[in-house]
């Protein structure tokens, strides 16, 4: 049985894929191993932190890998084809997020009430990660997910363009524009400008 | 690529890059604030990889192996199985209730069509037939009697016309008449008789020809009902006044 173990390790994520198409327990098992953990995060960054809701977007993307494993093209990458996959349940989030904002706009004076006083609290408690994530979360959706796959999930130009679909001078671009953004946002935290 | 970037980002200062350094992150940083903002960001960033929140894998695990187990577990030849009751979806949403909620209301509505449609009418004719039976039960028996005397009569007539093909035909009849009952055999010239003074207006040559041996006519009806007075009575639908005088007092409308 161990030895069955260690060559489920050695395996690659496509090969995994092949065997879970099939039906082999263990090779979800190695995938889910492999990857829940690092798609947990992406999805913490890219939606504003919320654990449960992240928890439940890593249970639906791996629901949707035994249910149709034929979907991904073993020619293919795993890691960007997952990812590219979790880039646009993200989109599909966003959206639905921009819904309910539109839809509970009548109670945005009390919630203005409250932010004052809240903001006040932050402005002491804040620490830079909270400043970090907030400013990350105010852009948009193609800049953050390109800064989020290069900076956390340590993708390399060519695969992010792979993943998101997109030329890599765009990739270029675009990570450019969000690492300029986030700097300039964050430039009280720098201890030279405080002095 | 990136590789530099993490070199150049790594120096102290603006002011230590080279020419060549300056120029490949001039699109990121042109100037010495944006350099130490960049340069702050990237540090800062590699203390929140410290702090990452755990996912509750067991529980999220749980769930996706019970899936796993119940899409992959009826793989062994029991594919039509699990495509008709897929355990994952709701009750309702199962294609074999479904199919099998869409056969009862076809064979609901096409036996309620049917029963509307082909089965009323016959129903109908039979409790009619039924009633009339139960009614006259001595009417049935008249009628077989009454069909072997019109036999009788129309052989007579037969041989009274002369024809050829007319003798045939009676010649079988009377075959049968007499296999029918010994009794009209009999008295059956002189039934024949009394009949044919009474029927000869009713009947042409030509039914005489082709009387039917099996079914019997309106006119056998009738003459039954001639013959026989007493099952006559039973006919009225309004019970005749006959001794009882009483009845006539609700005629008379009284002031």
């Amino acid at each position: 049985m161990r030895i069955f173990q260690k060559q489920v390790k050695q395996l690659s994520d496509e090969e995994l894929m092949k065997m879970l198409s099939k039906g082999n327990q263990r090779a979800f098992d190695e995938i889910y191993i492999r990857y829940s953990e690092i798609l947990f995060g992406y999805f913490m960054k890219m939606l504003a932190r919320d654990k449960e809701k992240c928890e439940d977007m890593v249970h639906d993307l791996f629901a949707k890998i035994i249910r149709k494993p034929d979907y991904f093209d073993v020619n293919r990458s795993f890691r960007t084809w997952v990812f590219s996959v979790a880039c646009n349940m993200c989109k599909n989030e966003y959206k639905r997020m921009s819904v309910r904002k539109h839809v509970s706009n009548d109670f945005e004076p009390t919630k203005s009430i409250q932010s004052d006083s809240d903001t006040l609290k932050k402005v002491h408690e804040s620490t830079f990660s909270d400043s970090f994530y907030e400013a990350l979360n105010s852009l948009d959706e193609k800049h953050k997910s390109v800064f989020a796959l290069r900076h956390f999930e340590g993708f390399s130009m060519k695969e992010i363009a792979e993943t998101l679909q997109i030329n890599e001078g765009t990739v270029k671009s675009r990570l450019f524009y969000a690492t300029k953004t986030l700097a300039s946002e964050l430039k009280e935290y720098n201890p030279i400008y405080n002095q | 690529m990136e590789e530099k970037y993490v070199q150049i980002f790594s120096k102290s200062s603006f002011h230590e890059l080279t020419d060549d350094e300056k120029n490949f992150i001039s699109e990121l940083c042109s100037n010495e604030d944006e350099f130490e903002s960049v340069k702050h960001l990237y540090s800062g960033m590699e203390t929140l990889s410290d702090e990452t929140i755990r996912l509750n894998s067991a529980s999220v695990k749980r769930q996706l192996d019970q899936e796993f187990k119940e899409i992959h577990a009826s793989e062994g030849g029991f594919r039509l199985l699990s495509f008709l009751f897929p355990p994952i979806k709701p009750l309702y949403a199962k294609p074999g209730l479904q199919i099998a909620f869409l056969l009862v209301f076809i064979f609901t509505l096409y036996y309620s069509v049917n029963n509307m449609s082909i089965d009323n009418q016959p129903k109908q004719l039979y409790s009619q037939n039924e009633i009339e039976k139960k009614e006259s039960p001595k009417e049935v028996k008249s009628l077989s009697k009454d069909k072997a005397e019109i036999d009788l009569k129309t052989t007579n007539e037969e041989s009274l016309m002369g024809s050829n093909e007319s003798s045939e035909l009676v010649e079988d009849n009377l075959n049968e008449s007499i296999s029918i009952d010994t009794e009209t055999r009999l008295n059956g010239a002189m039934m024949a008789e009394m009949i044919s003074d009474v029927e000869e207006d009713s009947f042409s040559d030509d039914m005489t020809l082709f009387a039917p041996t099996s079914a019997p006519t309106t006119a056998g009806i009738a003459i039954a009902g001639f013959d026989r007075p007493d099952d006559n009575e039973a006919k009225f639908i309004i019970e005749p006044i006959g001794e009882d005088l009483g009845l006539l007092e609700d005629l008379f409308v009284t002031f």
